[in-house]
Protein backbone atom coordinates (compact mmCIF):
# COMPACT_ATOMS: atom_id res chain seq x y z
CA UNK A 1 0.00 0.00 0.00
CA UNK A 2 1.42 3.37 -0.88
CA UNK A 3 1.52 6.24 1.58
CA UNK A 4 -1.42 8.17 0.18
CA UNK A 5 -3.80 5.26 0.37
CA UNK A 6 -2.47 4.43 3.83
CA UNK A 7 -3.27 7.98 4.94
CA UNK A 8 -6.72 7.96 3.34
CA UNK A 9 -7.52 4.60 4.86
CA UNK A 10 -6.44 5.78 8.31
CA UNK A 11 -8.51 8.96 8.09
CA UNK A 12 -11.73 7.73 6.53
CA UNK A 13 -12.02 3.95 6.47
CA UNK A 14 -10.27 2.71 9.57
CA UNK A 15 -11.16 5.77 11.57
CA UNK A 16 -9.95 5.27 15.15
CA UNK A 17 -13.14 6.47 16.77
CA UNK A 18 -15.71 4.85 14.53
CA UNK A 19 -14.10 1.51 13.78
CA UNK A 20 -11.64 0.93 16.61
CA UNK A 21 -13.65 2.62 19.39
CA UNK A 22 -10.60 4.47 20.69
CA UNK A 23 -10.45 7.83 22.39
CA UNK A 24 -14.11 7.80 23.31
CA UNK A 25 -13.82 9.50 26.70
CA UNK A 26 -12.64 12.85 25.30
CA UNK A 27 -14.84 12.21 22.28
CA UNK A 28 -17.95 12.52 24.40
CA UNK A 29 -16.47 15.00 26.84
CA UNK A 30 -15.02 17.64 24.53
CA UNK A 31 -17.40 17.35 21.62
CA UNK A 32 -20.00 19.59 23.23
CA UNK A 33 -18.73 22.66 21.40
CA UNK A 34 -16.97 22.75 18.07
CA UNK A 35 -14.37 25.22 19.28
CA UNK A 36 -12.97 22.98 21.97
CA UNK A 37 -13.22 20.05 19.54
CA UNK A 38 -10.81 21.79 17.19
CA UNK A 39 -8.47 22.64 20.05
CA UNK A 40 -8.52 19.12 21.41
CA UNK A 41 -8.01 17.72 17.93
CA UNK A 42 -4.94 19.87 17.36
CA UNK A 43 -3.49 19.01 20.77
CA UNK A 44 -4.04 15.31 20.13
CA UNK A 45 -2.47 15.54 16.67
CA UNK A 46 0.59 17.24 18.06
CA UNK A 47 0.94 14.82 20.97
CA UNK A 48 0.44 11.73 18.82
CA UNK A 49 2.94 12.83 16.20
CA UNK A 50 5.56 13.80 18.76
CA UNK A 51 5.06 10.79 21.01
CA UNK A 52 5.07 8.32 18.09
CA UNK A 53 8.32 9.69 16.77
CA UNK A 54 10.01 9.57 20.18
CA UNK A 55 8.75 6.07 20.95
CA UNK A 56 9.78 4.88 17.49
CA UNK A 57 13.37 5.92 18.05
CA UNK A 58 13.40 4.69 21.65
CA UNK A 59 12.17 1.29 20.55
CA UNK A 60 14.61 0.76 17.71
CA UNK A 61 17.63 2.52 19.22
CA UNK A 62 17.42 1.42 22.85
CA UNK A 63 14.98 -1.42 23.43
CA UNK A 64 15.67 -3.68 20.42
CA UNK A 65 19.50 -3.73 20.64
CA UNK A 66 19.25 -4.53 24.36
CA UNK A 67 16.64 -7.25 23.81
CA UNK A 68 14.20 -5.44 26.09
CA UNK A 69 11.19 -5.46 23.79
CA UNK A 70 9.03 -6.66 26.64
CA UNK A 71 9.49 -3.32 28.40
CA UNK A 72 7.73 -1.60 25.50
CA UNK A 73 4.44 -0.82 27.21
CA UNK A 74 5.89 0.74 30.34
CA UNK A 75 8.44 2.79 28.35
CA UNK A 76 5.85 4.07 25.90
CA UNK A 77 3.33 5.12 28.53
CA UNK A 78 6.01 6.97 30.50
CA UNK A 79 7.17 8.80 27.39
CA UNK A 80 3.60 9.74 26.52
CA UNK A 81 2.85 10.94 30.06
CA UNK A 82 5.89 13.19 30.19
CA UNK A 83 5.33 14.47 26.67
CA UNK A 84 1.76 15.46 27.54
CA UNK A 85 3.02 17.27 30.61
CA UNK A 86 5.37 19.20 28.37
CA UNK A 87 2.62 20.16 25.91
CA UNK A 88 0.44 21.27 28.81
CA UNK A 89 3.12 23.60 30.12
CA UNK A 90 3.67 24.89 26.60
CA UNK A 91 0.01 25.71 25.96
CA UNK A 92 -0.38 27.25 29.40
CA UNK A 93 2.43 29.65 28.62
CA UNK A 94 1.45 30.65 25.10
CA UNK A 95 -2.31 30.53 24.86
CA UNK A 96 -4.27 31.17 28.02
CA UNK A 97 -7.62 31.00 26.24
CA UNK A 98 -6.87 27.61 24.69
CA UNK A 99 -5.69 26.37 28.05
CA UNK A 100 -8.92 27.51 29.61
CA UNK A 101 -11.02 25.84 26.92
CA UNK A 102 -9.30 22.48 27.13
CA UNK A 103 -9.08 22.64 30.91
CA UNK A 104 -9.05 19.20 32.41
CA UNK A 105 -8.89 17.36 29.11
CA UNK A 106 -5.22 18.03 28.50
CA UNK A 107 -3.98 15.79 31.30
CA UNK A 108 -6.53 13.29 30.07
CA UNK A 109 -4.64 12.93 26.78
CA UNK A 110 -2.32 10.65 28.76
CA UNK A 111 -5.19 8.23 29.16
CA UNK A 112 -6.43 8.83 25.62
CA UNK A 113 -5.99 5.39 24.17
CA UNK A 114 -5.36 6.73 20.67
CA UNK A 115 -1.90 7.98 21.63
CA UNK A 116 -0.74 4.66 23.00
CA UNK A 117 -2.52 2.80 20.22
CA UNK A 118 -0.73 4.67 17.44
CA UNK A 119 2.66 4.29 19.14
CA UNK A 120 2.11 0.54 19.52
CA UNK A 121 0.55 0.12 16.08
CA UNK A 122 3.59 1.63 14.35
CA UNK A 123 5.73 -1.05 15.99
CA UNK A 124 3.45 -4.06 15.53
CA UNK A 125 2.84 -3.21 11.86
CA UNK A 126 6.62 -2.95 11.41
CA UNK A 127 6.32 0.42 9.69
CA UNK A 128 9.47 2.19 8.56
CA UNK A 129 10.24 5.77 9.61
CA UNK A 130 8.37 7.51 6.78
CA UNK A 131 5.30 5.31 7.09
CA UNK A 132 5.33 5.86 10.85
CA UNK A 133 5.34 9.60 10.31
CA UNK A 134 2.45 9.46 7.83
CA UNK A 135 0.44 7.09 9.98
CA UNK A 136 0.91 9.14 13.14
CA UNK A 137 -0.33 12.23 11.33
CA UNK A 138 -3.22 10.59 9.49
CA UNK A 139 -4.75 8.81 12.47
CA UNK A 140 -5.17 11.93 14.64
CA UNK A 141 -6.40 13.91 11.62
CA UNK A 142 -9.14 11.30 11.23
CA UNK A 143 -9.80 11.66 14.94
CA UNK A 144 -10.09 15.44 14.67
CA UNK A 145 -12.35 15.19 11.62
CA UNK A 146 -14.83 12.99 13.44
CA UNK A 147 -14.54 15.04 16.64
CA UNK A 148 -15.41 18.27 14.82
CA UNK A 149 -18.23 16.76 12.75
CA UNK A 150 -19.63 15.17 15.85
CA UNK A 151 -19.47 18.35 17.92
CA UNK A 152 -21.64 20.11 15.33
CA UNK A 153 -24.20 17.34 15.71
CA UNK A 154 -23.97 17.55 19.49
CA UNK A 155 -24.76 21.26 19.47
CA UNK A 156 -28.02 20.51 17.68
CA UNK A 157 -28.77 17.47 19.80
CA UNK A 158 -28.54 19.41 23.04
CA UNK A 159 -31.29 21.79 22.04
CA UNK A 160 -33.62 19.10 20.71
CA UNK A 161 -36.35 17.38 22.70
CA UNK A 162 -35.16 13.94 23.80
CA UNK A 163 -36.76 11.62 26.39
CA UNK A 164 -35.31 12.26 29.82
CA UNK A 165 -33.28 9.10 30.25
CA UNK A 166 -31.82 9.42 26.72
CA UNK A 167 -30.55 12.95 27.34
CA UNK A 168 -26.80 13.51 27.13
CA UNK A 169 -24.58 10.56 26.42
CA UNK A 170 -27.14 7.90 25.38
CA UNK A 171 -28.56 9.95 22.50
CA UNK A 172 -25.03 11.00 21.54
CA UNK A 173 -24.13 7.32 21.30
CA UNK A 174 -27.02 6.76 18.91
CA UNK A 175 -25.72 9.64 16.80
CA UNK A 176 -22.27 8.03 16.88
CA UNK A 177 -23.81 4.76 15.68
CA UNK A 178 -25.40 6.52 12.72
CA UNK A 179 -22.13 8.23 11.96
CA UNK A 180 -20.29 4.89 12.04
CA UNK A 181 -22.90 3.54 9.63
CA UNK A 182 -22.33 6.48 7.28
CA UNK A 183 -18.56 6.08 7.43
CA UNK A 184 -18.78 2.35 6.74
CA UNK A 185 -20.06 3.34 3.29
CA UNK A 186 -16.59 4.71 2.54
CA UNK A 187 -14.95 1.28 2.83
CA UNK A 188 -13.36 0.26 -0.41
CA UNK A 189 -12.64 3.70 -1.85
CA UNK A 190 -8.92 3.07 -1.56
CA UNK B 1 -17.72 -2.16 52.78
CA UNK B 2 -20.56 -4.14 51.24
CA UNK B 3 -22.00 -0.84 50.07
CA UNK B 4 -18.74 -0.05 48.24
CA UNK B 5 -18.93 -3.38 46.54
CA UNK B 6 -22.57 -3.07 45.53
CA UNK B 7 -22.18 0.49 44.26
CA UNK B 8 -19.93 -0.73 41.48
CA UNK B 9 -22.77 -2.65 39.87
CA UNK B 10 -25.66 -0.31 39.31
CA UNK B 11 -25.51 3.11 40.89
CA UNK B 12 -21.87 3.72 40.08
CA UNK B 13 -21.44 1.16 37.37
CA UNK B 14 -18.18 2.38 35.84
CA UNK B 15 -19.29 1.82 32.27
CA UNK B 16 -22.99 2.62 32.11
CA UNK B 17 -23.26 5.39 34.69
CA UNK B 18 -19.82 6.94 34.85
CA UNK B 19 -18.90 6.34 31.17
CA UNK B 20 -15.40 5.19 32.05
CA UNK B 21 -13.48 2.57 30.11
CA UNK B 22 -15.87 2.88 27.20
CA UNK B 23 -13.28 2.21 24.50
CA UNK B 24 -12.46 -1.30 25.56
CA UNK B 25 -16.06 -1.97 26.61
CA UNK B 26 -17.22 -1.41 23.06
CA UNK B 27 -14.26 -3.01 21.31
CA UNK B 28 -14.12 -6.37 23.04
CA UNK B 29 -17.82 -6.94 23.66
CA UNK B 30 -18.32 -8.68 20.31
CA UNK B 31 -18.49 -12.12 21.92
CA UNK B 32 -19.16 -13.42 25.41
CA UNK B 33 -15.72 -15.05 25.45
CA UNK B 34 -13.89 -11.79 24.87
CA UNK B 35 -16.10 -9.95 27.34
CA UNK B 36 -15.40 -12.34 30.19
CA UNK B 37 -11.70 -12.60 29.37
CA UNK B 38 -11.26 -8.86 29.27
CA UNK B 39 -13.38 -8.35 32.38
CA UNK B 40 -11.28 -10.78 34.38
CA UNK B 41 -8.00 -9.19 33.21
CA UNK B 42 -9.21 -5.71 34.14
CA UNK B 43 -10.49 -6.90 37.53
CA UNK B 44 -7.14 -8.50 38.36
CA UNK B 45 -5.20 -5.38 37.37
CA UNK B 46 -7.65 -3.17 39.25
CA UNK B 47 -7.47 -5.13 42.50
CA UNK B 48 -3.68 -5.35 42.47
CA UNK B 49 -3.15 -1.72 41.49
CA UNK B 50 -5.56 -0.58 44.20
CA UNK B 51 -3.78 -2.69 46.82
CA UNK B 52 -0.27 -1.60 45.82
CA UNK B 53 -1.19 2.07 45.60
CA UNK B 54 -3.02 1.94 48.90
CA UNK B 55 0.08 0.40 50.50
CA UNK B 56 2.31 3.09 49.03
CA UNK B 57 -0.10 5.98 49.59
CA UNK B 58 1.77 7.47 52.56
CA UNK B 59 5.17 7.23 50.89
CA UNK B 60 4.46 8.65 47.45
CA UNK B 61 5.43 12.32 47.15
CA UNK B 62 2.38 14.24 45.99
CA UNK B 63 3.88 15.80 42.83
CA UNK B 64 4.87 12.53 41.22
CA UNK B 65 1.91 10.41 42.26
CA UNK B 66 0.47 10.16 38.73
CA UNK B 67 3.72 8.88 37.15
CA UNK B 68 4.06 6.37 39.99
CA UNK B 69 0.50 5.15 39.45
CA UNK B 70 1.19 4.81 35.75
CA UNK B 71 4.35 2.78 36.33
CA UNK B 72 2.52 0.46 38.72
CA UNK B 73 -0.43 0.00 36.37
CA UNK B 74 1.72 -0.44 33.26
CA UNK B 75 3.83 -3.14 34.85
CA UNK B 76 0.76 -4.99 36.15
CA UNK B 77 -0.77 -4.88 32.68
CA UNK B 78 2.44 -6.11 31.06
CA UNK B 79 2.57 -9.02 33.50
CA UNK B 80 -1.08 -9.94 32.94
CA UNK B 81 -0.55 -9.67 29.19
CA UNK B 82 2.40 -12.06 29.34
CA UNK B 83 0.50 -14.57 31.46
CA UNK B 84 -2.50 -14.48 29.11
CA UNK B 85 -0.19 -14.88 26.11
CA UNK B 86 1.41 -17.93 27.70
CA UNK B 87 -1.59 -19.70 29.20
CA UNK B 88 -4.58 -18.56 27.11
CA UNK B 89 -3.16 -17.91 23.61
CA UNK B 90 -6.57 -17.93 21.91
CA UNK B 91 -7.83 -15.17 24.20
CA UNK B 92 -4.63 -13.22 23.60
CA UNK B 93 -5.24 -13.45 19.85
CA UNK B 94 -8.82 -12.23 20.01
CA UNK B 95 -8.24 -9.40 22.50
CA UNK B 96 -5.23 -8.24 20.51
CA UNK B 97 -4.09 -4.68 21.11
CA UNK B 98 -6.91 -3.96 23.55
CA UNK B 99 -5.23 -6.03 26.22
CA UNK B 100 -2.26 -3.67 26.38
CA UNK B 101 -4.60 -0.70 26.14
CA UNK B 102 -5.92 -1.64 29.59
CA UNK B 103 -3.10 0.66 30.78
CA UNK B 104 -5.03 3.68 29.62
CA UNK B 105 -8.39 2.42 30.83
CA UNK B 106 -9.67 5.39 32.81
CA UNK B 107 -11.29 3.16 35.46
CA UNK B 108 -7.96 1.96 36.79
CA UNK B 109 -6.20 5.31 37.04
CA UNK B 110 -9.46 6.87 38.22
CA UNK B 111 -9.90 4.43 41.11
CA UNK B 112 -6.23 4.77 42.08
CA UNK B 113 -6.57 8.54 42.29
CA UNK B 114 -10.08 8.74 43.75
CA UNK B 115 -10.13 5.80 46.13
CA UNK B 116 -6.93 3.85 46.74
CA UNK B 117 -4.83 6.93 47.46
CA UNK B 118 -7.14 7.86 50.35
CA UNK B 119 -8.26 4.54 51.83
CA UNK B 120 -6.83 1.48 53.58
CA UNK B 121 -5.67 -1.69 51.89
CA UNK B 122 -8.74 -3.79 52.69
CA UNK B 123 -11.38 -1.40 51.43
CA UNK B 124 -9.26 -0.54 48.38
CA UNK B 125 -9.13 -4.20 47.43
CA UNK B 126 -12.89 -4.51 47.84
CA UNK B 127 -13.44 -1.34 45.84
CA UNK B 128 -11.22 -2.71 43.06
CA UNK B 129 -13.10 -5.98 43.03
CA UNK B 130 -16.49 -4.27 42.98
CA UNK B 131 -15.55 -1.89 40.19
CA UNK B 132 -13.88 -4.69 38.22
CA UNK B 133 -16.92 -6.92 38.50
CA UNK B 134 -19.18 -3.99 37.60
CA UNK B 135 -17.09 -3.51 34.47
CA UNK B 136 -17.25 -7.23 33.66
CA UNK B 137 -21.01 -7.19 34.25
CA UNK B 138 -21.43 -4.33 31.77
CA UNK B 139 -19.24 -6.06 29.17
CA UNK B 140 -21.14 -9.32 29.52
CA UNK B 141 -24.50 -7.57 29.13
CA UNK B 142 -23.42 -5.82 25.92
CA UNK B 143 -21.75 -8.91 24.52
CA UNK B 144 -24.81 -11.13 25.14
CA UNK B 145 -26.98 -8.81 23.06
CA UNK B 146 -24.42 -8.33 20.32
CA UNK B 147 -23.35 -11.94 19.95
CA UNK B 148 -26.93 -13.18 19.97
CA UNK B 149 -28.13 -10.73 17.34
CA UNK B 150 -25.03 -11.11 15.17
CA UNK B 151 -24.76 -14.90 15.15
CA UNK B 152 -28.10 -16.21 16.42
CA UNK B 153 -26.53 -17.96 19.41
CA UNK B 154 -24.21 -17.68 22.39
CA UNK B 155 -21.00 -19.64 22.88
CA UNK B 156 -18.56 -19.74 25.75
CA UNK B 157 -15.34 -21.69 25.35
CA UNK B 158 -12.75 -22.56 27.96
CA UNK B 159 -10.19 -19.73 27.74
CA UNK B 160 -7.29 -22.12 28.42
CA UNK B 161 -8.35 -24.55 25.72
CA UNK B 162 -10.32 -22.97 22.91
CA UNK B 163 -11.52 -26.33 21.53
CA UNK B 164 -13.52 -27.11 24.65
CA UNK B 165 -16.88 -25.37 24.69
CA UNK B 166 -18.21 -24.94 28.23
CA UNK B 167 -21.72 -23.93 27.28
CA UNK B 168 -23.52 -22.49 24.34
CA UNK B 169 -26.63 -22.65 22.25
CA UNK B 170 -27.70 -21.49 18.84
CA UNK B 171 -31.19 -21.15 17.46
CA UNK B 172 -31.35 -22.60 13.96
CA UNK B 173 -34.59 -20.83 13.12
CA UNK B 174 -32.74 -17.51 13.43
CA UNK B 175 -29.93 -18.47 11.05
CA UNK B 176 -31.37 -16.51 8.14
CA UNK B 177 -32.14 -13.45 10.24
CA UNK B 178 -28.82 -12.64 11.86
CA UNK B 179 -27.58 -9.04 11.84
CA UNK B 180 -23.83 -9.07 11.15
CA UNK B 181 -23.85 -5.30 11.66
CA UNK B 182 -24.28 -5.89 15.39
CA UNK B 183 -20.75 -7.24 15.73
CA UNK B 184 -19.43 -4.06 14.10
CA UNK B 185 -19.16 -0.52 15.42
CA UNK B 186 -22.79 0.35 14.67
CA UNK B 187 -24.06 -2.47 16.86
CA UNK B 188 -21.61 -1.53 19.59
CA UNK B 189 -22.73 2.08 19.79
CA UNK B 190 -26.43 1.25 19.55
CA UNK B 191 -26.40 -1.48 22.18
CA UNK B 192 -24.38 0.71 24.49
CA UNK B 193 -26.79 3.61 23.99
CA UNK B 194 -29.79 1.46 24.93
CA UNK B 195 -28.11 0.18 28.09
CA UNK B 196 -26.92 3.64 29.09
CA UNK B 197 -30.46 4.99 28.73
CA UNK B 198 -31.84 2.08 30.71
CA UNK B 199 -29.38 2.63 33.54
CA UNK B 200 -30.12 6.36 33.55
CA UNK B 201 -33.79 5.49 33.95
CA UNK B 202 -33.03 3.16 36.88
CA UNK B 203 -30.98 5.87 38.52
CA UNK B 204 -33.77 8.42 38.06
CA UNK B 205 -36.33 6.09 39.58
CA UNK B 206 -34.12 5.39 42.59
CA UNK B 207 -33.55 9.10 43.12
CA UNK B 208 -37.27 9.79 42.93
CA UNK B 209 -38.04 7.10 45.47
CA UNK B 210 -35.51 8.56 47.84
CA UNK B 211 -37.09 11.98 47.48
CA UNK B 212 -40.54 10.64 48.26
CA UNK B 213 -39.22 8.77 51.27
CA UNK B 214 -37.69 11.98 52.56
CA UNK B 215 -40.97 13.85 52.15
CA UNK B 216 -42.76 11.37 54.33
CA UNK C 1 15.48 20.99 45.81
CA UNK C 2 15.77 18.22 48.35
CA UNK C 3 12.14 17.36 47.78
CA UNK C 4 12.71 17.07 44.06
CA UNK C 5 15.65 14.70 44.53
CA UNK C 6 13.54 12.53 46.81
CA UNK C 7 10.76 12.49 44.23
CA UNK C 8 13.09 11.49 41.42
CA UNK C 9 14.75 8.82 43.54
CA UNK C 10 11.37 7.44 44.56
CA UNK C 11 10.19 7.25 40.97
CA UNK C 12 13.43 5.57 39.93
CA UNK C 13 13.06 3.10 42.79
CA UNK C 14 9.49 2.21 41.83
CA UNK C 15 10.50 1.85 38.18
CA UNK C 16 13.39 -0.42 39.11
CA UNK C 17 11.12 -2.73 41.09
CA UNK C 18 8.58 -2.71 38.25
CA UNK C 19 11.31 -3.50 35.73
CA UNK C 20 12.57 -6.38 37.85
CA UNK C 21 9.06 -7.82 38.19
CA UNK C 22 8.43 -7.58 34.44
CA UNK C 23 11.77 -9.23 33.66
CA UNK C 24 10.98 -12.05 36.07
CA UNK C 25 7.61 -12.74 34.47
CA UNK C 26 9.08 -12.41 30.98
CA UNK C 27 11.68 -15.06 31.74
CA UNK C 28 8.95 -17.26 33.14
CA UNK C 29 6.51 -16.95 30.23
CA UNK C 30 8.78 -16.47 27.19
CA UNK C 31 9.65 -20.20 26.76
CA UNK C 32 5.97 -21.19 27.10
CA UNK C 33 4.95 -18.62 24.51
CA UNK C 34 7.63 -19.86 22.10
CA UNK C 35 6.49 -23.49 22.51
CA UNK C 36 2.85 -22.47 21.99
CA UNK C 37 3.67 -20.54 18.83
CA UNK C 38 5.59 -23.49 17.41
CA UNK C 39 2.75 -25.92 18.18
CA UNK C 40 0.17 -23.53 16.76
CA UNK C 41 2.10 -23.24 13.50
CA UNK C 42 2.44 -27.01 13.12
CA UNK C 43 -1.28 -27.42 13.80
CA UNK C 44 -2.31 -24.97 11.07
CA UNK C 45 0.06 -26.56 8.56
CA UNK C 46 -1.35 -29.97 9.43
CA UNK C 47 -4.77 -28.80 8.29
CA UNK C 48 -3.39 -29.04 4.74
CA UNK C 49 -1.16 -32.10 5.01
CA UNK C 50 -2.44 -34.03 8.04
CA UNK C 51 0.58 -36.35 8.30
CA UNK C 52 3.25 -34.02 6.92
CA UNK C 53 6.66 -33.13 8.24
CA UNK C 54 7.26 -29.42 7.75
CA UNK C 55 10.44 -27.40 7.40
CA UNK C 56 10.51 -23.70 6.65
CA UNK C 57 12.68 -23.06 3.60
CA UNK C 58 14.22 -20.04 1.89
CA UNK C 59 15.65 -19.52 -1.57
CA UNK C 60 12.74 -17.68 -3.16
CA UNK C 61 12.65 -14.00 -4.12
CA UNK C 62 11.15 -12.20 -1.17
CA UNK C 63 7.98 -10.25 -1.84
CA UNK C 64 5.26 -8.44 0.08
CA UNK C 65 2.81 -11.26 -0.47
CA UNK C 66 4.86 -14.18 0.82
CA UNK C 67 5.12 -14.65 4.59
CA UNK C 68 6.74 -18.10 4.58
CA UNK C 69 7.30 -21.18 2.43
CA UNK C 70 7.33 -24.65 3.96
CA UNK C 71 8.48 -27.89 2.43
CA UNK C 72 6.31 -30.88 3.24
CA UNK C 73 8.67 -33.83 3.23
CA UNK C 74 7.98 -36.05 0.22
CA UNK C 75 4.57 -34.48 -0.44
CA UNK C 76 4.90 -30.88 -1.65
CA UNK C 77 4.96 -27.31 -0.44
CA UNK C 78 2.83 -24.87 1.55
CA UNK C 79 3.02 -21.12 0.98
CA UNK C 80 1.71 -18.69 3.57
CA UNK C 81 0.64 -15.56 1.73
CA UNK C 82 -1.02 -12.25 2.47
CA UNK C 83 -2.65 -9.35 0.59
CA UNK C 84 -5.19 -6.64 1.28
CA UNK C 85 -8.69 -7.11 -0.12
CA UNK C 86 -11.74 -4.97 0.49
CA UNK C 87 -11.13 -4.64 4.20
CA UNK C 88 -8.06 -2.43 4.57
CA UNK C 89 -7.71 -2.92 8.32
CA UNK C 90 -7.49 -6.73 8.27
CA UNK C 91 -5.36 -8.19 5.48
CA UNK C 92 -6.20 -11.61 4.10
CA UNK C 93 -3.83 -14.38 5.18
CA UNK C 94 -4.08 -17.78 3.49
CA UNK C 95 -2.18 -21.02 3.12
CA UNK C 96 -1.76 -22.34 -0.41
CA UNK C 97 -0.83 -25.98 -0.83
CA UNK C 98 1.20 -27.39 -3.74
CA UNK C 99 2.18 -30.90 -4.70
CA UNK C 100 5.72 -31.82 -5.75
CA UNK C 101 5.06 -30.87 -9.39
CA UNK C 102 4.02 -27.35 -8.43
CA UNK C 103 0.31 -27.94 -9.01
CA UNK C 104 -1.87 -26.23 -6.43
CA UNK C 105 -3.82 -28.51 -4.09
CA UNK C 106 -5.97 -25.97 -2.27
CA UNK C 107 -6.33 -22.71 -0.40
CA UNK C 108 -7.08 -22.35 3.30
CA UNK C 109 -7.95 -18.98 4.88
CA UNK C 110 -6.23 -18.24 8.19
CA UNK C 111 -7.49 -14.69 8.59
CA UNK C 112 -10.06 -12.79 6.57
CA UNK C 113 -12.69 -10.18 7.41
CA UNK C 114 -14.00 -9.61 3.90
CA UNK C 115 -17.58 -8.45 3.45
CA UNK C 116 -19.89 -11.21 4.57
CA UNK C 117 -21.93 -12.52 1.65
CA UNK C 118 -19.72 -10.90 -1.03
CA UNK C 119 -15.96 -11.19 -0.64
CA UNK C 120 -16.32 -13.88 1.97
CA UNK C 121 -17.79 -16.22 -0.68
CA UNK C 122 -14.29 -16.59 -2.13
CA UNK C 123 -13.40 -18.63 0.94
CA UNK C 124 -16.40 -20.95 0.89
CA UNK C 125 -15.43 -24.41 -0.25
CA UNK C 126 -18.02 -24.47 -3.07
CA UNK C 127 -16.04 -21.76 -4.79
CA UNK C 128 -12.55 -22.13 -3.39
CA UNK C 129 -12.01 -25.83 -4.13
CA UNK C 130 -12.58 -25.64 -7.92
CA UNK C 131 -11.08 -22.14 -8.17
CA UNK C 132 -7.78 -22.70 -6.42
CA UNK C 133 -6.89 -26.40 -6.56
CA UNK C 134 -5.48 -28.39 -9.47
CA UNK C 135 -4.04 -25.32 -11.18
CA UNK C 136 -0.54 -25.24 -12.58
CA UNK C 137 -0.24 -21.47 -13.04
CA UNK C 138 -1.81 -18.31 -11.65
CA UNK C 139 -3.57 -17.57 -14.96
CA UNK C 140 -5.84 -20.57 -14.47
CA UNK C 141 -7.13 -19.26 -11.11
CA UNK C 142 -10.78 -18.23 -11.30
CA UNK C 143 -12.22 -14.89 -10.22
CA UNK C 144 -15.56 -14.55 -8.44
CA UNK C 145 -17.90 -11.98 -9.95
CA UNK C 146 -19.20 -9.44 -7.45
CA UNK C 147 -16.10 -9.85 -5.31
CA UNK C 148 -13.42 -8.42 -7.53
CA UNK C 149 -11.43 -6.74 -4.75
CA UNK C 150 -11.10 -9.97 -2.78
CA UNK C 151 -10.45 -12.03 -5.92
CA UNK C 152 -7.71 -9.62 -7.03
CA UNK C 153 -6.01 -9.96 -3.66
CA UNK C 154 -6.19 -13.74 -3.80
CA UNK C 155 -4.90 -13.75 -7.36
CA UNK C 156 -1.95 -11.63 -6.27
CA UNK C 157 -1.17 -14.15 -3.55
CA UNK C 158 -1.50 -17.04 -6.00
CA UNK C 159 0.83 -15.38 -8.50
CA UNK C 160 3.48 -14.84 -5.85
CA UNK C 161 2.98 -18.34 -4.50
CA UNK C 162 3.39 -20.00 -7.92
CA UNK C 163 6.58 -18.00 -8.54
CA UNK C 164 7.98 -18.90 -5.12
CA UNK C 165 7.25 -22.60 -5.55
CA UNK C 166 8.81 -22.59 -9.05
CA UNK C 167 11.94 -21.11 -7.51
CA UNK C 168 12.34 -23.55 -4.64
CA UNK C 169 11.42 -26.72 -6.48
Amino acid sequence: MNLLSLALAAILINNVVLTKYLGLCPFFGVSKSSKSAVGMGLAVTFVIFGASMITYFLYYVILVPNKMEYMRLITFILVIASFVQFVEMFIKKFSASLYKALGIYLPLITTNCVVLYVAQDNITQKYDLLTTAVNSLAVPIGYMLVLVLFSCMRERLDSSATPKSWKGNPIALVAAALMALAFSGLAGIV
Amino acid sequence: MWQNFKNGFIKENPVFSLFLGMCSALAVSTTLNNAIGMGVCVTIVLVFSNVIISLLRKMIPDEIRIPVYIVVIASLVTIVEMLVHAYAPALYQSLGVFLSLVVVNCIILGRAEAFASKNGVGSSAVDGLGMGLGYTFALVLISLVREFLATGGIKFANPFNSEQILFGFSIDALKGFTIPLMSGPVGAFLTFACFAAFFAMLKDKAAQKEKEAQKK
Amino acid sequence: MKKMIISVLFLAFVSAIAGAAITFFNDMTAPIIAVNAEREEQATLRKMYPDGEFTEISGYTESEEILAVYEVKGQGYIVKGTATGYNTSTPIIVLVGFDQNGVSTGMLPLQQQETSGYGSRCFETEFSVPAYSGKSSAEEVDMLSGASRTSEALKKIMEAAFTAVQEVR
